[in-house]
């Protein structure tokens, strides 16, 4: 019985260390989300001093914070939508379609797989300048969709829809069913479980995005929110601790809660599609 | 007549193929092809962002940039910061899933908690991060540090600790991920090959290094060429916690770009060494291509 | 089962299709709206203040030019923060939507007016009486005869003060120090230094806390310069590394390294929430201590074997060149620094005009503020007090240099060693 327990311990104090290294720094981040100013600094509690609650109802009124959260779902949305959908028919093709060009074109598409966004970042800005579309969210929608997170979709989708069985294409065709048809009814369906992941993904890299509204964005209506996390200055531009940290919790909670809802399907998702 | 058919087939699945992947292809041209031309057009001009002015000036940038002192300091620090942050990673995320893939005590627990930071933006991460890692006695870690005697230092203002900061957060912030891919690895390992092996009387290590890294070594490869290429595209991380500092030592090439081109307005400049990093990250999936190659060659 | 859920499938995508179509459209709608000019003029003005009452005050002026003018200004204020004013305010003023009227930095002003961006201002300067100006503040901001930019602002830095930990640590306060005529760099490193060890609370903050990076140069200045150093000179000689400035440097550096009583790099503890004794402001910092929970004073900057040598921020205001109402921008700036407007400014942006600075109404200009203090430690200081070095390249400057300053914040650093370092950057840059 006691050996059980010790051979128990150094699994108990592992997971006792990757819990205070992974769980402490959001806790200390609710905590301190909840103290005033002068409080955040100094010895580590394990509850707030003064559970300034108006802390969360003042990032609200020191800047647009609700507005920058719908601009951040509404790209987060739109680039992950769009960028699971233009995957998926690529994808596709590129797996199952014979058509000229098909290995070059693929091949291109490659190259934009690992290319960072910092090398073209300096182009776009001209070039977003010539379409008129500096300072709009357009940017910040259709990187996620063309740029590296979008290759990365279509190269996964291919990989899979190499492995899918010629029967069910057949067996659509004999129904009757155009390309499209296939597309919709049967290839989509079948990829649920890899257009999920890929669309995890893809949000989760679109809600990170930084470089890029900080470079495109300059109005603060059309703030996103890690632009939002940075703002939180007062006149001389110096941080005010606690609204960045409410306004820092309130940012993660519901992705935080969404995932740890899922948390089982989300990474079920990633172990299964087995990214490789 | 049956060549002519197979000829309008021919033309009816290139038009289909195409028009499937045309929407992709069309946005790859106009947010990457046609970017990347340009990129490698601005870097032969002296150009200034607050200026407006571009002028050609054939390879003065290149010149210049040879001659640069900080961009042979922003090449060796993304390589210290790439030495840092992959073999952390790898190693981290291989042992982890390595333990959650064998059912042990609290998996789905620790599985959930390393992928919190995965979930959250890496701006919010490198914030809080910021706070915690303060130096004299009002950061949190150096709290948790005189606890056990350890004055901790002044990790973001000391040269080396900043950069080991660094390397530490964006570790911790992306394991996560790397954790969930090898354990997909690890759960389609082939268990009859690993069960002979143990019943041969195989020891631990010998388990490990002689059977089941082999298996993982397509997935390790994969993930560590991704890994890198990450590593050397870090931005919030710098831009929030260090600013490059000090003493430049955590400027890496992707903020030196941004430095030269936003804070110094030198685009022209900035574009010649986006051309550098561009050939490196180029070599790079170069080589991971050919390295699958010969994997899946030993594969078979 | 399969059909039901193939459709709910498709039906999702064609959801999510058309919701982003829709999306684009209306964001593409938005955008054209903006762009069709209707009723009132707007305008975008950027500042590096986001204090509701200083927004307040110069909108206040915008509205008294446009009854002025007969016309409605819709004006939309922009705050960019301190540290990233310059990067910030020139993409956008590249981009299509730059703001019409913009704050200029004293640093950034020579490469400012280089770039075109700044409007030339000599038909709204008509109106002016030169002899209110002085040509030393308008000298920045002018190239070949011509004016690019107005100073709003010509504030000095001064010291504030915690006057409850002094009376704790049973130090004389600076300004008992200043009224004996003894307040000078030593006896500020002595009170600090005694603060620290009394209270166990930092006795100096620099200024806003970046003294190490963003302000580097607000923070050496005044030692470097009150002790006979500078950094560089506008007739291009470098003196960063000269006796009397590595003697000033060394002098703070003994302070964080050897008495440890300035708040150190990194450490976030601040003077406005108590936690150091000192620091160094500007007259429009002041109101950020109206809910202080302690008693503050404000002293002039102390002073070195050179005698005094006060830092003068300025900051003027300049009309986008290619703007879309670049005319009436100018016109605008104008009126936001004539005399009235620069009266109403005065509390918290010290002018450069004569005949507000000399009149007994700025004085009493803001409320927290005693006529001595007033006296003392602003208007004084304006007359003694100079701008800190500029240059075309200064954000090149800048960037570089500071990685070399970096290596003074350690506590073995050969600062003299360190300043000749920065000195061949400078060099670099300044012929």
């Amino acid at each position: 019985m006691n050996r059980k327990y010790l051979k128990q311990a150094p699994y108990a104090l592992l997971v006792a260390l990757l819990t205070l290294l992974f769980v402490y720094p959001f806790w200390w981040m609710v905590v301190n989300s909840l103290n005033s100013s002068a409080e955040i600094f100094g010895v580590p509690r394990l509850l707030p001093t003064s559970w300034a609650f108006t802390n969360y109802l003042d990032i609200f009124t020191v800047q647009p914070f609700a507005r920058h959260y719908l601009n951040t779902l509404a790209v987060a949305f739109v680039g992950t939508a769009g960028n699971v959908l233009l995957a998926a028919l690529a994808g596709y093709a590129f797996a199952r379609m014979r058509f000229p060009l098909r290995n070059a074109a693929f091949l291109l598409l490659l190259t934009a797989l690992m290319m960072p966004i910092e090398v073209t970042i300096i182009p776009l800005f001209f070039q977003m300048r010539g379409w008129g579309a500096l300072d709009t969210l357009i940017p910040l929608m259709l990187l996620p969709i063309f740029g590296s997170q979008g290759a990365f979709s279509t190269f996964m989708l291919r990989q899979f829809y190499v492995t899918v069985p010629n029967e069910l294409e057949e067996a659509a065709r004999i129904d009757g069913l155009n390309p499209l048809g296939i597309f919709l009814k049967i290839m989509l369906p079948v990829a649920t479980p890899v257009l999920s992941s890929v669309a995890i993904l893809a949000f989760i890299a679109v809600w990170n995005t930084y470089l890029e509204p900080l470079v495109f964005i300059s109005s603060l209506e059309n703030f996103t929110l890690p632009l939002s996390l940075t703002n939180f200055n007062d006149t001389y531009g110096l941080p005010q601790w606690h609204l960045q940290l409410a306004a820092t919790t309130l940012s993660i909670l519901p992705i935080m809660v969404v995932y740890l809802l899922f948390q089982q399907k989300v990474t079920d998702a990633m172990v299964n599609t087995g990214l490789k | 007549m049956k060549q002519h058919s197979l000829k309008a087939n021919h033309r009816r699945d290139a038009i289909i193929g195409w028009a499937f992947i045309t929407p992709q292809m069309a946005g790859f041209v106009f947010f990457v092809l046609l970017p990347l031309v340009s990129v490698f057009l601005y870097s032969v001009q002296e150009k200034n962002l607050l200026f407006g002015t571009s002028v050609f000036n054939g390879l003065e940038n290149y010149r210049l940039l040879l001659a640069d002192p900080l961009f042979s300091n922003s090449l060796v620090n993304t390589l210290i910061f790439s030495a840092g942050v992959v073999p952390l990673n790898l190693v981290f995320s291989l042992l982890l899933a390595l333990y959650l893939g064998g059912g042990k005590m609290g998996t789905r627990f620790v599985r959930g908690i390393i992928f919190l930071p995965v979930v959250t933006s890496g701006v919010a991460w490198a914030i809080v991060w910021k706070y915690l890692l303060q130096g004299g006695d009002a950061g949190p870690i150096n709290w948790f540090l005189s606890l056990i005697g350890i004055e901790g230092p002044n990790w973001l203002f000391e040269k080396g600790w900043a950069m080991a900061s660094v390397i530490v957060n964006r570790v911790m912030k992306n394991l996560g991920m790397n954790v969930l891919i090898f354990m997909g690895a690890v759960l389609n390992m082939p268990g009859d090959v690993i069960e002979a092996a143990r019943i041969d009387g195989a020891k631990r290590f010998t388990l490990f290094f002689k059977i089941k890294l082999p298996l993982l070594m397509p997935t390790v490869m994969m993930v560590a060429i991704v890994t890198i290429i990450g590593s050397m595209r870090v931005f919030d991380t710098i831009k929030l916690m260090t600013d490059g500092g000090p003493e430049g030592s955590t400027m890496v090439m992707v903020y030196y770009i941004y430095h030269q081109a936003f804070r110094m307005f030198d685009t022209g400049f900035a574009s010649a060494l986006a051309v550098v990093l561009f050939l490196i990250v180029l070599v790079l999936t170069a080589l991971q291509w050919f390295s699958r190659k010969r994997i899946s060659f030993y594969e078979s | 089962m399969k059909t039901n859920q193939t459709k709910g499938v498709v039906r999702l995508l064609t959801f999510l299709l058309v919701l982003s179509l829709a999306m684009g459209m209306a964001f593409a709608a938005g955008a054209k709206e903006e762009a069709a000019p209707s009723g009132p003029v707007s305008m975008t003005i950027a500042t590096w203040t986001s204090n509701p009452d200083q927004i307040a005050l110069l909108d206040s002026f915008v509205q008294g030019f446009a009854a002025q003018k007969g016309i409605e200004i819709d004006a939309t204020f922009e705050s960019i923060p301190f540290a990233e004013y310059n990067t910030k305010l020139s993409l956008e003023l590249q981009g299509q939507n730059g703001p019409d009227l913009f704050w200029v930095l004293e640093t950034a002003a020579p490469a400012f007016i280089e770039s075109g961006l700044l409007a030339n201002l000599n038909d709204g300067m008509q109106a002016y009486d030169p002899q209110d100006i002085s040509s030393d503040a308008l000298e920045l901001w002018s190239k070949d005869g011509n004016v690019y930019a107005i100073p709003f602002s010509t504030s000095p830095f001064f010291i504030l003060y915690n006057e409850d930990l002094f009376a704790k640590a049973g130090v004389k306060t600076p300004e008992q120090y200043a009224a004996e005529g003894a307040w000078d760099w030593e006896a500020f490193k002595m009170a600090s230094k005694t603060i620290k060890e009394k209270t166990g609370v930092w006795g100096f903050q620099t200024v806003d806390g970046q003294g190490y990076d963003a302000r580097i140069l607000h923070n050496l200045a005044p030692i470097v310069r009150s002790y006979g150093g500078d950094f560089w000179t506008d007739d291009g000689q470098v003196l960063i590394n000269s006796d009397a400035s590595v003697a000033a440097v060394q002098l703070f550096h003994d302070m964080v390294y050897q008495d440890v009583s300035v708040v150190p790099p990194g450490n976030q503890s601040d003077f406005f929430a108590g936690n150091a004794a000192m620091t160094v402001g500007q007259i429009s910092r002041v109101s950020k201590l109206n809910d202080a929970a302690f008693a503050w004073g404000i002293a002039p900057m102390p002073s070195g074997p050179e005698g005094e040598s006060p830092v003068i921020g300025q900051a003027a205001i300049g009309a986008h060149s290619k703007g879309k109402q670049a005319a009436l921008a100018s016109e605008l700036v104008a009126y936001m620094t004539n005399k009235d407007s620069v009266a109403a400014m005065s509390g918290i942006w010290p002018p450069a005009r004569k005949s507000v600075l000399e009149s007994e109404a700025f004085l009493t200009s803001n409320k927290s503020v005693s006529k001595e203090q007033m006296q003392n430690a602003v208007a004084a200081s304006i007359k003694t007090g100079r701008v800190l070095p500029s240059h075309v390249k200064y954000p090149q400057i800048e960037v570089e240099s500071k990685m070399v300053f970096d290596k003074l914040w350690q506590k073995n650093a050969d600062v003299g060693a360190i300043l000749d370092d920065v000195a061949a950057v400078y060099a670099k840059y300044i012929k």
